[in-house]
Formats: C-alpha cells, structure tokens, sequence
C-alpha cells in the first residue's frame, strides 16, 4: 500500500464501475451483513487511528460525499420539494437504503424531521445507549445540500441503537449558509 | 406485610393496569427480595412511562411526549408514534394536493390509505377535467354572447336622428352581454314628426333580449299604427301576446309634432319621463298596464305641448332602482337632487351627469338592472 499524492479513484470524478460487466454472475447486490462488516471495520479502524471524534467526523463527511453523488445521479433535479421528497423515498426503498419518512417540515426554517426505518447501519443492532449512525446523518445533509444548493447538517437524535426502532434525524440548514 | 407480599401486591396492581407507588424498603428484607422490589420499582417506573405516553397518543396529541431512550419496553409504543407522525405529515400533503403520496409497509393501512389517496386523486382529476370542460363551455357562451351583444348593439339607434328644433342624446348600458332594455326614435313621412320609443322587458340576459328582438321588429313593422302613442303601443303589445313567456314589457312611447310643438303619449307600466321646465320637474304621467299578458289592453292617450327649453328624460328602472350600501334607492335623490342641480345643463351632459351621478351612488359598482336613458330638448 502506498501514495501520498492524489487518489485516482476518488468519488466525484471517477464513475463507481459498471457492476453488469463486472459482475456479471454475482450481480449488484451485497448482503446488508457485509456492508456493515466494512462500515464498523473502518469505524473501528478510524476510532484507533484518529479517536472516536476525529472518526466519526470523517465518517459523516464521507456520508455526505455520498449523500450529494446519490442526489446528483438519482434524483432529478430542480423538482418541487414534494416531487423530490416522493422521489427520495422511492430511490431508498428501492435501493434498499431505508424506509425513508417525513415526521415534520418546516419549510420557513429549512428545518426537517425526518426517520430511515430499517436502515443499512443499525437496524437490529443491540441496545449500546448511543446513536450510531454518523454515516446516515452525512449522507441525509448532503442529499439536501445537493437539492436546495445551500449547506445543510443532520443530527441523529434517536436510533435503533437506543432502544428505538426507527432512525430520526432532525435536519436543517447550517448557520453559515442562511 | 413483608416485602415479598408488598411486591406481588404491586404487581397485581400493574396487571390490573394500575400504577402503584415505588415499593420502599429498609434493605433489611433478604437481598433477593429487595432486588426484586428494586425491579419492579423499574416496571413501575417503565410502565408508567408508557401510560404516560400513550394516553396522549390515543387522543391524537402527537407533539411534546416522549419515552426516554433506554425504556426498551416502549419502542413499539415510539415506532407507532413516529409512524403517526408521518402520517401526519402525509395528510397534510395530501390536503394541499399532493396526491403522489402513499404509504409503505404498513399492511392494511397501507393499502386502505394509499386506496383513499388514489381515489382523491381520480375525483381531484374529474372534478378538473369537468371545470376545465364548464370553462370551456363557458368560454363558448361567452363568444356567442359578444355576436349576440354586436347584434343587439344593432337594434340600438347608432346615431342620434337630425330633427329641427330638437336635441336627442341617449345613454345605453346593458347589465349583462345583452339586455332587455330598448329604445328606438320612430320616423314618419312628415318631417315635422319624430316618434320616441323605450321599453322594459322583465328580466335580463339572454331571454330578455330575444324580446327586445321581436319589439324592434314590431316598431319596425309598425306602419300606420306608429302615428297613434297608444294605437303602436298596442300593436307591440298584441303582437307578443303568446310569444314572450312569463316575462312582459314595460314601454313609452311619444311622438312629437315640431308644427304644433304638441308631444303625444302613452304609456303601459313603465316608469313616468321626467319634464324639465323652467328649473321644476314634473313626471309625464297616463295610464296602461304592462305589455305581453293579454290582448287589447287598455292604454290612455294624452299629449301636452312643449315650450322651448323644455327637456324630457326617459328611461328604464335601472336607473331609479340603483341602491346604495344601505339599500337605499337613487329615485328620490335623483328627483330631489340631483336633476334640480343639472338641470340647467344641455340635454347631453346632463344625461352623462345623471348616469354618473347614480353610479357614484352605488358605490361604483355597476348597476344590478339594465339601465337606458333617453334625453330630448327643445331648442
């Protein structure tokens, strides 16, 4: 392993592969198991590394890399926010991302409550008393920060890692970019 | 008690939907005891979490209540809540006409909800393709009631008539795209005499001006009978009998004889003209009931003769019934008022100040009747 330039296989400029060629017999799909095996490997990895602050900072500005690609190459853009919000919901089920719901809007505020029930990250874990889906949180703010054009941050405040059964996230847009 | 009953008594309460007091203890009981007092002081603090939860819930009061996280005993309880809130959300939505929304994974509701928003949906459409379709029609009739405006327009004396020693002018506005009020100036072979017709036919809009179609043919075909006031009146009259419904006409007719300056009239149940002499105003009256019912009506004759200076206003109810905010007439300012203050005016302007007048009377807001004015000075 080495390189301490530039990677070629960053995110945004390099396209994520054609799966049909590449696999043509295994096909696109992965187990949700082995998702979470590389997402808590790596979470473990950077925790040692760097600290669990450091780590889960760096894990949500990689969930929200993610968020802003997948808005940007499945969503439509420019739709009305119900258009885009039916849109998002669809996207996630059928990607098997998570049931994706709107609990409140408020529209004025740029500030949303929102909940991803049966999510990739969490969803049956046991009970550890924290929330744990840092990735999911960079990942919602940047799917709205790629639709509304502005900065937006997301915070878990309940998760299925605390007892609930769903994954909330309140979600607004930054102080900085009002 | 002991301990050990205390906490079987508190369970029992539990069971029976109560939520007993914490169980206190000396911790002099055996340890298993009071480590199971310690637990059920938890189910106790759990369970009333939870009632404290749902009673809310069940009422629909989704907003500030909360179970705390750890109370693992809740997180069904939290989940439906959540879903609640969604659905909330989602009518809310739906109320503002977003009908794409549907909801997932929630079995029988689901298909119950999502069946709801689809047939909103449809009869949203229905009922939008059925107005785009009135709109249509709408737009239609409108158009064909711009030709029948111009065609009416066309019943309407297009310019005042050139009649020696007279002044004629008229003001004519129509409430809707076509009206049921009509005026008309009668010529003779004697250039000395000029007839002036008006009339009323009850009602507005579209049936209404089918009469006034038929009484402009009848004064057009007239013939000998426009030199009598009553004889054409009568003529109109017999000649609709049958053919207008359930409306009738009201109508004034005059002819005047600029040799003997003598006016001539009838009338059948329109409104009186107005004479303008010398700064006093005095109504035109005769006798005859409205046009249209029956046959051979009765229909008094008079005449007066007229002096230089003399000014005659005709016109319809529209003009005197116009009303103010308060329901209150424009007849009895009009007579009292206004016309005393113009009526030194030329004939013309005086009837463009007496429309404007009654206008500004209502409040600006047009008037709810056809309105027609008719003036004639002579000079």
């Amino acid at each position: 392993m080495k390189n301490d330039g530039e990677r070629k296989s960053s995110l945004p400029a390099g396209s994520m592969g054609d799966i049909t060629i590449g696999r043509p017999n295994l096909g696109p799909d992965v187990p949700v198991l082995i998702y979470r095996l590389m997402q808590y490997t790596l979470r473990t990895s950077l925790d040692n590394e760097f600290g669990v602050e450091k780590a889960d900072k760096i894990l949500y500005n990689a969930g929200k890399m993610a968020g802003v690609q997948f808005c940007s190459s499945r969503i439509e853009q420019g739709l009305e926010f119900n258009d885009f919000i039916s849109t998002l919901q669809r996207e996630m089920k059928d990607n098997k991302i998570a049931i994706f719901r709107v609990e409140q809007q408020d529209s004025e505020n740029k500030c949303f409550v929102v909940t991803m029930a049966e999510d990739l990250d969490c969803s049956g874990l046991p009970i550890l008393n924290e929330t744990v889906c840092v990735y999911d949180e960079g990942f919602l703010a940047g799917i709205m920060s790629c639709y509304t054009g502005r900065d937006f941050e997301a915070r878990e405040v309940d998760c299925w890692a605390t007892g609930e059964r769903v994954c909330r996230f309140e979600v607004k847009a930054s102080d900085e970019s009002a | 008690m002991n301990l050990l009953d205390i906490v079987i008594q508190h369970i029992e309460a539990l069971l029976m939907g109560e939520i007993p007091q914490f169980i206190s203890h000396d911790g002099s009981d055996e340890i298993r005891v009071v480590e199971l007092a310690e637990k059920v002081n938890k189910l106790i603090t759990a369970v009333s979490e939870i009632h404290n939860f749902v009673l809310p819930l069940s009422k629909g009061e989704l907003q500030d209540i909360k179970i705390s996280r750890m109370n693992l005993m809740g997180s069904p309880f939290k989940e439906l809540h959540s879903k609640l809130l969604n659905l909330t959300w989602q009518a809310g939505q739906i109320a503002d006409g977003d009908y794409s929304q549907r909801i997932d994974f929630m079995g029988e509701f689901s298909r119950s909800f999502n069946s709801m928003v689809e047939a909103l949906d449809l009869k949203d459409r229905s009922l939008k393709a059925k107005i785009d379709e009135l709109e249509s029609k709408n737009r239609l009739i409108d158009m064909e009631l711009d030709i029948a405006r111009t065609i009416q327009n066309n019943l309407i004396p297009a310019s005042m008539p050139e009649f020696p020693g007279v002044e004629l002018c008229s003001i004519y506005k129509p409430m809707d795209q076509v009206g049921g009020d009509l005026f008309d100036f009668i010529t003779f072979h004697e250039e000395n005499k000029i007839g002036i017709f008006i009339s009323d036919v009850s009602g507005h809009g579209v049936p209404a001006a089918l009469i006034t179609s038929m009484v402009k043919t009848l004064c057009t075909t007239a013939g000998e009978a426009r030199n009598s006031s009553s004889g054409f009146l009568q003529f109109i009259n017999n000649g609709l009998v049958g053919l207008s419904g359930d409306n009738f006409l009201t109508a004034f007719y005059g002819i005047y004889d600029s040799f003997s300056q003598v006016f001539s009239y009838s009338r059948c149940g329109h409104c009186f003209p107005l004479l303008l002499r010398e700064g006093g105003i005095w109504e035109i009256k005769s006798s005859g009931t409205i046009m249209g019912i029956m046959n051979d009506i009765q229909i008094e004759e008079r005449e007066i003769k007229l002096e230089k200076g003399d000014k005659i206003i005709f016109y319809t109810d529209g003009l005197t019934e116009a009303s103010d905010s308060r329901k209150i007439q424009f007849e009895e300012i009009m007579v009292q008022k206004v016309i005393p203050e113009i009526s030194h005016l030329p004939v013309a302007d005086l009837l463009e100040r007496l429309y404007k007048s009654m206008f500004d009377f209502a409040g600006g807001i047009p008037p709810d009747d056809d309105v027609c004015i008719v003036g004639m000075e002579i000079v």
